[in-house]
C-alpha cells in the first residue's frame, strides 16, 4: 500500500471513530449517568497518526459538531488545542507512543476539568477519576485500530 | 515524513467559519447523533397499551395547555442542543432576545403527568443570545434554591446533580414518599411544582433530614420546554 493510501485509510478512519465518539459521548449518560470525553480521546489519538491539515480537519469537524452554543467556550478552545498540541509535541516524546497517548489522554482531561471546575476540583475527583479509566481504555483500543490500519 | 493534504485548507476554512458564524449547521447535525432515546424493553402489548394511555394524556394536556397559557406570558421554546461534558448540565433552546427573553427567567417543562398543568419547574435562563438561549438546569451540580414539601410545606433546599437532593429538612418533618416538592424562590412563580419525593432519610451528619426527587419526565428527552416571562 502506498503511503497515500495508508494515510487517507487513516484519514477516514479518524473522521469515522471521531463520528462514533460523538454520538457515545452525547448518549453515555443516558445510561451511566456521567459522559466520558470520548471525543478528546478520539482527537488526541488522531494526533498520533494524522498529518497537520488532516489533524486540524478533523478538530475543526468536531468543535463545529460538539459545541452546544453559538459562542465559543473554555470546552471547546481545550478539544481544539490540546489535540493540535500533542501533534507537535509527541516527537518529543520518549517511549512507546502508545503509552505517550494515554498520558495525553489523562492529561488532557485533567486540564479540562481543571480548567472549566477549578474551584470544585478537588470535589470531583471521584467523577474525574472514573472519566480518566473509561477514557484511557477507549483510547487505547482506538490506538490500536490506528496501529492495525497503519501496518495493514 | 507525511505527505500534508494542503486541499484540506478551503475545507479547514470552510469550517472556521461555520464554528463563528454558522453554528446551527453543528446543532443540526448534533441533532442526529444525539438520540435521546433510551429503550427499557417493554413487551409489545404493553407499549401499545402505554401508548394508547400516553395518547390520551397528550389530548387532555392540550386541553388544559390552551386554558392556562392562554392568559399567561410564557413562550415555549424547542431544545436546540444539551451540555456535552460533566461539568454542567444545560440546555440551549431556540429562543433568545428575539423572544424578549431575559436572564433569570423560570423554564418548565410542560407535560409528565397531568396533575401539574402550570408544568414543572426545570431551570432558569442563563445566557440569552440573539436567537437562543442557555438554559441552566435543576441538574446542574451549582444549582441551589428553597423548595417546601408537601401539604405542611416544610422549608428545605434543593441541591441540583445528577440525582437532585432537597437537603436541611428539619428532623422532625413528617416527609412521605411522593410529597410534592414546589418553589418558593423569589425571583420564580410562587409554588412552582419541581418533583416528587421518592426516598427520605438522615444527612451524614444526622441533623436534617434528606429527600431525593423523582420527576415525572424524562430529561434526556425533553423536546421542548416553557419559559415563563411573566412571573406574576
Amino acid at each position: 500500500m502506498t503511503r497515500v493510501h495508508e494515510g487517507g485509510r487513516l484519514f477516514f478512519l479518524s473522521l469515522i471513530l471521531v463520528l462514533i465518539s460523538t454520538v457515545l459521548q452525547l448518549n453515555f449518560d443516558d445510561v451511566f449517568n456521567f459522559r466520558p470525553d470520548f471525543v478528546l480521546v478520539a482527537l488526541i489519538v488522531s494526533a498520533f497518526f494524522l498529518g497537520f491539515f488532516e489533524l486540524i480537519f478533523v478538530v475543526l469537524l468536531s468543535a463545529l459538531i460538539i459545541n452546544w452554543q453559538p459562542i465559543l467556550s473554555y470546552e471547546i478552545l481545550i478539544l481544539v488545542l490540546w489535540p493540535i498540541l500533542v501533534y507537535f509535541l509527541n516527537r518529543f516524546f520518549p517511549g512507546k507512543a502508545w503509552f505517550n497517548s494515554l498520558i495525553m489522554i489523562a492529561l488532557g482531561i485533567f486540564i479540562l476539568y481543571a480548567s472549566v471546575i477549578f474551584r470544585n476540583f478537588l470535589d470531583s475527583s471521584r467523577l474525574i477519576a472514573l472519566d480518566v479509566s473509561v477514557c484511557l481504555v477507549f483510547g487505547f483500543l482506538i490506538f490500536n485500530l490506528f496501529e492495525k490500519l497503519k501496518t495493514k | 515524513m507525511r505527505k500534508e493534504r494542503w486541499f484540506l485548507v478551503i475545507p479547514i476554512i470552510i469550517l472556521i467559519s461555520l464554528i463563528f458564524l454558522g453554528p446551527g449547521v453543528g446543532s443540526w447535525f448534533r441533532g442526529f447523533l444525539d438520540g435521546g432515546f433510551v429503550y427499557d424493553g417493554p413487551r409489545l402489548g404493553e407499549a401499545i397499551l402505554e401508548n394508547e394511555i400516553l395518547r390520551a394524556e397528550v389530548y387532555r394536556l392540550e386541553a388544559l395547555d390552551e386554558q392556562t397559557f392562554r392568559n399567561s406570558d410564557s413562550v415555549v421554546a424547542s431544545v436546540f442542543s444539551k451540555y456535552p461534558f460533566n461539568f454542567k448540565n444545560e440546555i440551549l433552546i431556540d429562543v433568545g432576545e428575539n423572544g424578549a427573553l431575559e436572564f433569570g427567567q423560570p423554564v418548565v417543562f410542560l407535560g409528565g403527568s397531568g396533575l401539574y398543568p402550570r408544568g414543572l419547574l426545570l431551570g432558569k435562563v442563563d445566557k440569552v443570545f440573539r436567537d437562543s438561549s442557555l438554559v441552566r438546569t435543576v441538574f446542574d451540580k451549582e444549582w441551589q434554591s428553597s423548595v417546601r414539601i408537601g401539604k405542611k410545606g416544610y422549608l428545605a433546599l434543593l441541591q441540583g446533580g445528577g440525582e437532585p437532593v432537597i437537603r436541611l429538612i428539619p428532623k422532625d418533618a413528617k416527609i412521605s414518599v411522593g410529597d410534592v416538592v414546589y418553589s418558593v424562590q423569589p425571583e420564580f412563580p410562587n409554588s412552582l411544582p419541581v418533583g416528587e419525593v421518592s426516598e427520605v432519610g438522615l444527612s451524614s451528619d444526622q441533623v436534617f433530614q434528606e429527600a431525593k426527587l423523582s420527576f415525572p419526565y424524562d430529561f434526556s428527552n425533553i423536546k421542548a420546554v416553557a419559559v415563563l416571562t411573566n412571573n406574576d
